[in-house]
């Protein structure tokens, strides 16, 4: 038995839904081949997206999927700078596919995993001076921001560790937002297939939310609340600075886990800061997309 | 790390930091390094952490490290008093007040600190009357309590109660009923013994 996952034209944090959707009905034993030949564009998170629902299809299938190549060379392209295909290996059935040799990507941060404390140590030195050079010359930060960008890398990624039990991936990627901003964008992507958020804070917090418990109690409870799984006070603060500082940029913040997804929404965007009833998917998903600053008029 | 042991109390004993204090079992090791040379003195330890080349900091590892220490410095106030603990964070600069405040304030805690331009600075959980009395202690150096009820227009044994309060927090040290700034235990220890 096999079953064909069509990934949607255009992949990004919004028809993602329509990939994981796909997936529910996804059976043991079933071999998933993911359909990419029509993908003309993909965003970072779209791009990590993919290894996530071939990880998870991998999980309930039992057979490492199987993945049609984007006929698209731009696609391709920036597939292969992503280091996609290298990250893709261990999750898809790539069968005798050549590794091919690219130059350095124009991303802030390819594709990275994380796996352990050492790598979030990597992935914060690593950007430190591209996102120097992107977030002062091209989005018009102040100096301190590429300290923030950092410490907000750091806190992102360790919320895989300290939560998910299971591997994730990072990516950033800066670009331009024509149709949503009329602007340079910095996006974010974090994500990781392990417990989520229900499931991380279910022993500190179900009992005190009785019926009520559910991913989006779990994540109202962590990303406003600041509560974390652990008792000790000092846990919790990432999410917390993470909303805090995203808010000071007028950037976007989400997070989806389980079959909600919860939100910091700034005035350009009209995304629902909390929805549920959404298609299952283990582990947590996070963009943040920060904008370009826009320079104030000065009155004559 | 260094200590100094030319004066019998409190010792200052200084912790280099690394460039990129970030995660937490990194917090965890450098804590627990500091840990391990403070324990080596029995005598009061002021330890100072030196920011000056600390380039990130982020919100977990200012918990593990700075709240961590300053948490085991308040709680230790039961025990003899020899064994007491301080804490300093010298060369601070502004990229690191917020992870550090925000860790301090979530434990109710409080740290004292010099701006990398000198500028003493409380950081974390501190109530405005509480920072002018410590600013004023760093300003004098050593305040004698009995007459400052009169210069600061406090009732009689106000000005005890709060500096002591200043103590208990382990904001300032205390010697033969003076209260002291941690300035002037550096300048003290920089001396050679006489």
């Amino acid at each position: 038995m096999s079953r064909v996952i069509q990934v949607p034209d255009e992949l990004n944090e919004d028809t993602f839904e329509t990939l994981i959707g796909e997936l529910v009905e996804a059976r043991e034993g079933e071999r998933l081949l993911f359909d990419a030949r029509h993908v003309r564009w993909v965003s970072p998170y779209g791009l990590i997206g993919l290894l996530a629902a071939g990880q998870v299809g991998s999980d309930r299938t039992g057979l490492a999927p199987a993945i049609e190549t984007p006929e698209s060379s731009d696609v391709r392209s920036y597939l292969d700078r992503m280091d996609f295909w290298q990250n893709a290996s261990s999750i898809y059935d790539l069968g005798a596919r050549p590794t091919r040799q690219h130059g350095r990507s124009d991303a802030l941060l390819e594709i990275t995993p994380i796996r352990s404390h050492q790598d979030v140590h990597h992935v914060v030195e690593r950007v430190r001076e591209r996102a120097a050079l992107i977030l002062e010359n091209r989005l018009h930060y102040p100096k301190p921001a590429v300290i923030q960008f950092s410490v907000m890398l750091s806190e992102v990624c360790q919320n895989i560790l300290e939560h998910a039990e299971a591997v994730g991936w990072v990516c950033a990627q800066t670009y331009y937002w024509k149709r949503r901003l009329g602007r340079d964008v910095l996006v974010l992507a974090v994500m990781d297939v392990g417990v989520g958020f229900q499931g991380s804070l279910a022993s500190e917090h179900a009992r005190r939310h009785g019926d009520r418990w559910s991913a989006a109690t779990a994540l109202e409870a962590a990303f406003l609340n600041g509560e974390s799984r652990f008792r000790d006070p000092g846990r919790g603060q990432g999410l917390q600075a993470i909303r805090k500082q995203v808010t000071k940029w007028n950037g976007e913040v989400r997070i989806r886990s389980g079959d909600a997804m919860i939100a910091r929404v700034p005035d350009w965007d009209d995304l629902s800061p909390l929805r549920g009833g959404l298609p299952f998917f283990p582990g947590a998903q996070v963009l943040i997309v920060m904008p370009a600053r826009v320079e104030e008029a000065v009155p004559a | 790390m260094t200590a100094s042991s030319r004066r019998p109390s409190p010792l200052v004993s200084e912790a280099s930091l690394f460039s990129y204090l970030v995660t937490r079992p990194t917090g965890r090791a450098v804590r627990m390094s500091i840990e391990k040379q403070v324990a080596r003195h029995d005598g009061e330890v002021l330890t100072v952490l030196d920011f000056r080349n600390v380039a990130v900091i982020d919100y977990s590892c200012a918990d593990e490290v700075v709240a961590e220490l300053a948490y085991l410095a308040v709680t230790r106030r039961r025990s003899a008093g020899p064994t007491r603990r301080f804490v300093l964070i010298r060369g601070l600069e502004e990229h690191h007040e917020d992870p550090i405040d925000s860790a301090l304030r979530r434990r109710a805690l409080a740290v004292a600190a010099e701006r990398s331009d000198g500028e003493p600075v409380l950081l974390g959980d501190v109530e405005d009357r509480e920072a002018r009395l410590w600013r004023h202690v760093c300003d004098h150096e050593r305040v004698d309590p009995e007459p400052l009820d009169d210069e600061l227009g406090l009732p009689a044994g106000e000005a005890r109660t709060r500096l002591e309060e200043l103590f208990r927090r382990r904001l300032v040290t205390r010697i033969a009923g003076e209260y002291i700034s941690f300035g002037r235990v550096l300048v003290d220890s920089s001396r050679p013994p006489s």
